[in-house]
């Protein structure tokens, strides 16, 4: 088996799909390999379609008037993007960017709808994985507007290790980019890593690091443990 | 709580911009045998964070806030929902299926709910209300994204004059100083929705004032110049600011 159809069989938007619902989806998909740094669309383009990456990642920014760039997001293995401007509106919205070498999968936005047609029930995996996206827009919501730098930087570690996992991880974007996500300046997110370390919440050496007090940094992120 | 239970909405007369829009008429009268339509005062809870999503709701009237609560007791508004528009759609198809936000009426509201399994039978028949749910996510998903950006990237004067806009567009009504905004909002509410506290709201709504571009009628927020309002908005820029950091509060 293709380790494309792995990755799409491990995606919230095609699980449960019967083998030809994925062999037809798989027909209309083009395999796309990039280097580094290279745009594959640009915030202001007619959306032409939706990707999957296979390998590698990408990074989703705004640029504004200003030509101040904001990552709204980076995509890693296993993930998709631009699936809801296939239905929302015409334009898109970001610039998206690879980040490293990476392989994706293409779906063009026609021949995806005319499969979505003669196959409805696709609908509801596209319903529960924007749904998820969404779920996870509000929780960034939420810690942009009620919680502190420590809390936002706290958040970012929890959604990056997982539940319990007290292996070393790699942080995988730059701190520049890292400190644009969380709406902090540079300055202050060196200062909060620093902090977090000093406290034992975080063992960090480059870009390795690892959690050493999941429960705490959980509850650092949430605002604090529970009072009761 | 003044929660009222309404016999079946008959002839709705929004029900070309719902959801259901492109059931059949006979479909329709079917769907409404299933809808439950009730009826909110100002400040009443439809459903709570945290508790199970059953179902899907519809705003017949009036004003939905959607918010979320952090554990120190702030809140923030992540949506505010007028007629047409669905309530818990997010929440339905998600693993945990429990409401990640609490909707509460901003004003006297009417809303009718459809049952999980009802919706699912629906679904399934009517692909074209599926289609019309994606379209309704992904264009709740692309607001969401500018709100995350708005948050990470402009300072709180420059996101109260974005929603004032924004408010004016959706809600505004013609006025003898400008446009006035039809939904009267405390300014609490516009602290939760901008992501500054209360004081800097305050301090920001009334420098606003002293230049001329808003003014008050009876609780309602009149747009004296969204000439220059909008001007501000793209511009970025403006008079000093005093609230900080980026997402600063």
């Amino acid at each position: 088996m293709l380790p494309a159809t792995r990755v799409l069989q491990r995606h919230r938007l095609f699980e449960d799909l019967p083998d030809d619902a994925l062999r037809q989806l798989l027909s209309i998909a083009r395999e796309v390999s990039q280097p580094r740094r290279t745009v594959l669309f640009a915030q202001g383009d007619p959306c032409k379609g939706f990707y999957v990456v296979v390998d590698g990642m990408v990074r989703l920014f705004k640029s504004s008037a200003d030509g101040r760039e904001h990552v709204v997001e980076v995509i890693r293995a296993g993930q998709s993007f631009a699936e809801a401007a296939v239905f929302a509106g015409s334009e898109c919205p970001v610039t998206a960017e690879t980040l490293e070498a990476s392989r994706l999968l293409f779906f063009p936005k026609e021949p995806y709808l005319t499969v979505l047609q003669a196959r409805p029930q696709l609908l509801l995996g596209l319903i529960a994985s924007l749904s998820v996206r969404m779920h996870q827009l509000v929780a960034k919501v939420e810690r942009l507007t009620l919680y502190d730098a420590r809390q936002r930087v706290a958040g970012f570690f929890c959604d990056l290790a997982g539940n319990g996992d007290a292996a070393p991880h790699v942080l995988d974007v730059s701190k520049r980019t890292m400190a644009a996500q969380l709406g902090l300046t540079p300055e202050t997110l060196s200062r909060t890593l620093a902090s977090l370390q000093e406290e034992g919440f975080i063992t960090m050496d480059g870009r390795r690091f690892q959690v050493n007090d999941t429960q705490g940094l959980t509850d650092l992120a949430r605002g604090g443990p529970l009072l009761h | 709580m003044s929660k009222t239970t309404m016999p079946q909405c008959q002839g709705c007369r929004i029900s070309d911009r719902t959801v259901w829009a492109s059931l059949t008429q006979e479909s329709l009268e079917d769907l409404a045998e299933h809808r439950v339509a009730s009826r909110y005062q100002k400040g009443d809870v439809i459903f709570h964070e945290g508790s199970p999503s059953t179902g899907l709701y519809n705003v017949c009237a009036g004003k939905v806030k959607l918010v979320r609560t952090g554990r120190v007791g702030r809140q923030t508004i992540v949506r505010i929902a007028g007629s047409g528009k669905t309530l818990g759609e997010t929440d339905l198809f998600r693993e945990d299926a429990r409401h990640s936000v609490t909707a509460q009426a901003m004003e006297e509201t009417v809303v009718c709910f459809l049952a999980k399994p009802v919706l699912m039978e629906y679904l399934k028949d009517y692909p074209d209300m599926m289609l019309e749910m994606v379209r309704r996510l992904a264009a709740a998903l692309h607001k969401a994204e500018q709100r995350v950006e708005s948050l990470a990237t402009k300072d709180a004067r420059h996101r109260l004059v974005e929603f004032l806009i924004e408010m004016g567009d959706e809600e505004g009504e013609p006025h003898d100083d400008g446009i006035r905004i039809r939904l009267r909002l405390t300014r609490e509410e516009i602290a939760e929705v901008i992501g500054a506290t209360l004081e800097t709201t305050i301090r920001l709504m009334s420098a606003l004032k002293k230049d001329g571009l808003v003014a008050d009628d009876d609780g309602h927020v009149v747009l004296k110049d969204p000439a220059r309002l909008h001007r501000i908005d793209r511009s970025g820029a403006g008079l000093p600011v005093g609230a900080g950091a980026r997402g600063g509060r």
